[in-house]
């Protein structure tokens, strides 16, 4: 046993040099103070570590190096002297630079390294991460080493084989220092056990489809006055399912596709591939859903949500499949996962009230469904306010998001007949012309369908007073409100899909009715909550 | 779903990992935190950015981050005064590179108070903005430079302090940046 505990504390204790690398990288701040790498670059950067599928994103690395070494053979500027690690700021730097390498070619898109042997591309979005990877390097490696790792690509010409060989040299020496400061992953147990009690009761179901609402509060009320695993929160197993089913998902997806195996991975012998697990965790990072990439994006810029309507919709899975597979979960950890954090905070503070922590009466479940839909309904407001904004400053994003907030009208009469045999060129310049149309249309009210939306977005407009929707919008904001566009259009294809699809076909009456006295008992039992309780228990 | 199932597998080896990876992100849990080696090349590299008190702690403590910067500084430096020669001794109040001289001259006007000169060789190069020293193993520390008036540089330093005692002494190594 002592054993044990003293391998333990060597794990741990073996993390704490590459823990303070990663308090320095997310920490790190931009020239203008905010965050110099975004959330989700800092998860993409701790993702490759702990599965160790770094060789790609370390060839993609040495690739810019090259590209970035292109003006005066030094790439620290490019990487640390822009403000802030972002496609945009990436996209001006390398717009600017004057490049004394022919085979690198820049556009507006991206970088594209030509070195005869089919090239190598990488995108101003993949930027950023790959700026993080390199601090994580010289952070964890050391500076002086990458340095000389790096020297040939910092060269007038360099091969493909000059800068594979620097990939590989970058391969070996992260290997070597994750060999001394990773420690071995330690086993999730509350999913194991979940997924162990998920087998006794379900049936004749598997995989994904073997967790079911039935088997969450099952699992739920077994557990939570147990020892055997802390399991007292109907929100915290909640949690649990919701991620089984995400990872359960995303791993049946992988293993159904084609997809070439690494090199080195012995599949038979019961090795996961670096690669598949990568995938995994990344649906998993993906399933936070459009709310919170939308967030990230705006920030305290453009309000398309505020706070109080975020906590709201985060309640809902928008980005998973868990609405489809425990619908009646949702809305439990919903009302209930909410009763139950109270009753505890109020525990823990002392003050616990005696009464109206439970819903009363009929329709708590439905009143509920009908907050998301009034919450999503002024979201589609604000996005026919920016649709507004957009169009007054000319910007492309006004199209996408006309057409998904007006998908009925007729929008044929802006694009120009069609030429035969025309190709690729000829789709774009009709593109083209038909987004120089509809900019130079204006508001009218009793116009025709798309002077009529231009009216209603400009009634959106004036009507709104939130952060980012307000007359003095400069281009920052634009870029931002434009940026969010895509998110905010599927945050509300989300909503109403769980909304209606999902959520919307179950009978809830019928739950209502048997919930609250399902839930009154266990909280009664976990928290003795009394007279309280009982009432609504019978 | 048998407990060897490859779905299963997968799923919880990527939920193991995905926590792992959490934890690691985890600011609150880190016991030292080190200097982001961005802030580092600001401080190398723009004069106007100075490093918080805590931070400036952080890089006088990490025997790693100083290997960092001295490689910053030597890179794109403009010049290198190494350590004097080893039968070099007392006091070193002028020290010569290819491209740049330094002086310390106590002031006659202000007794206590030293003259710190720099002088460009090449009136058409552009001028360094920082001194960066670094007594024997000892951390390195920054002195921004007043600007140039033609290829010379001078400031007042207080005799008896750190930076003119370390510019004074052989085993000081400086690079003009």
């Amino acid at each position: 046993m002592s054993t044990a505990l003293e391998n333990l504390n060597l794990e741990e204790g073996k993390s704490d040099a590459l823990r303070a690398v990663f308090a320095g990288i997310a920490e790190s701040t931009s020239i203008d103070g905010g965050p110099r790498y975004s959330a989700k670059v800092c998860r993409e950067l701790a993702r490759i570590i702990v599965c160790r599928s770094y060789a790609k994103p370390l060839l993609e690395l040495s690739h810019l190096l090259v590209a970035a070494s292109a003006g005066r053979g030094r790439y620290e500027d490019m990487f640390w002297g822009m403000p802030r690690a972002s496609a945009g700021n990436f996209r001006r730097a390398f717009m600017t630079l004057d490049s004394r390498n022919a085979e690198i070619l820049i556009s507006a898109n991206g970088v594209r390294y030509e070195d005869g042997d089919g090239g190598f591309q990488i995108s101003y979005g993949r930027m950023p991460f790959l700026a993080a990877l390199l601090e994580f390097m010289v952070m964890t490696v050391g500076y002086p080493e990458i340095e000389d790792m790096t020297d040939t690509l910092r060269q007038r010409d360099v091969g493909s084989e000059a800068v594979l060989d620097a990939a590989r040299a970058l391969q070996r020496s992260l290997y070597s220092y994750l060999k001394a400061h990773l420690p071995a992953v330690q086993r999730q147990r509350r999913e194991r056990h979940f997924l162990t009690y998920t087998d006794a009761h379900a049936g004749n179901r598997t995989g994904t489809e073997a967790i079911n609402d039935d088997v969450v509060l099952g699992y739920w009320k077994t557990y939570a006055a147990s020892d055997e695993i802390d399991a007292k929160t109907f929100r915290a197993v909640y949690d649990t399912a919701r991620k089984l089913i995400s990872a359960l998902d995303a791993a049946q997806e992988r293993l159904s596709g084609a997809y070439a195996k690494t090199i080195g991975t012995d599949v038979e012998a019961g090795e996961v591939d670096p690669a598949d697990m990568e995938y995994v965790i990344g649906a998993l990072d993906d399933d936070q859903g459009p709310l919170s990439r939308l967030i990230e994006i705006c920030d305290e810029n453009v309000k398309f949500v505020n706070v109080i309507e975020a906590e709201t919709l985060s309640e809902l899975p928008l980005g998973d499949a868990t609405a489809r597979r425990i619908p009646v979960s949702v809305l439990r950890n919903a009302v209930f996962g909410a009763v139950q954090l109270r009753i505890s905070t109020a525990l823990r503070r002392g003050n616990m009230p005696r009464s109206g922590l439970l819903p009363v009466g009929q329709g708590y479940y439905m009143e509920r469904l009908q907050a998301y839909a009034d919450i999503i309904a002024g979201t589609e407001r604000l996005a026919l306010a920016a649709l507004w904004a957009l169009h007054q400053a000319c910007r492309i994003e006004a199209v996408e998001l006309a057409l998904a907030l007006a998908p009925d009208i007729n929008w044929g009469h802006l694009t120009p007949p069609a030429v035969e045999d025309g190709g690729e060129d000829v789709v774009d310049l009709a593109a083209t012309m038909a987004a120089r149309q509809f900019f130079a249309l204006s508001a009218d009210a009793k116009g025709d369908e798309i002077p009529a939306l231009l009216s209603d977005a400009r009634r959106a407009w004036r009507s709104v007073n939130r952060t980012g929707f307000r007359d003095e919008a400069d281009e920052e904001t634009l870029d931002i409100m434009a940026a969010g566009v895509p998110e905010v259009l599927r945050l509300i294809q989300s909503v109403h899909r769980i909304i209606g699809r999902e959520l919307g076909v179950v009978d809830w009456s019928a739950f209502e009715t048997s919930d609250i006295g399902i839930f009154a008992a266990m909280f009664d039992k976990l928290y003795d909550l009394g007279e309280e309780t009982d009432s609504h228990a019978c | 779903m048998p407990a060897d199932d490859p779905v299963r597998k997968l799923a919880l080896a990527a939920l193991d990992a995905d926590a792992q990876a959490r934890d690691l992100l985890d600011t609150s849990a880190a016991t030292v935190k080190r200097l982001a080696f961005s802030a580092l090349y600001r401080y190398a590299s723009d004069p106007s950015f100075e490093l918080s008190p805590a931070d400036a702690q952080k890089l006088a403590s990490d025997d790693a981050a100083q290997a960092d910067l001295a490689r910053l500084i030597a890179a794109n430096a403009f010049t290198y005064m190494p350590r004097q020669a080893a039968a070099a001794s007392g006091a070193v109040s002028r020290r010569e590179s290819g491209t740049a001289v330094l002086t310390l001259t106590p002031s006659q006007a202000e007794p206590g108070q030293v003259y710190l000169g720099v002088e460009i060789l090449d009136p058409e190069a552009v001028p360094p903005v920082h001194l960066f020293f670094r007594h024997a193993d000892g951390p390195w520390r920054r002195l921004q430079l007043p600007p140039f008036s033609g290829t010379k540089a001078q400031m007042l330093l207080d005799a008896g302090g750190g930076t003119a005692s370390a510019l004074a002494d052989p085993e000081t190594e400086v690079y003009l940046r």
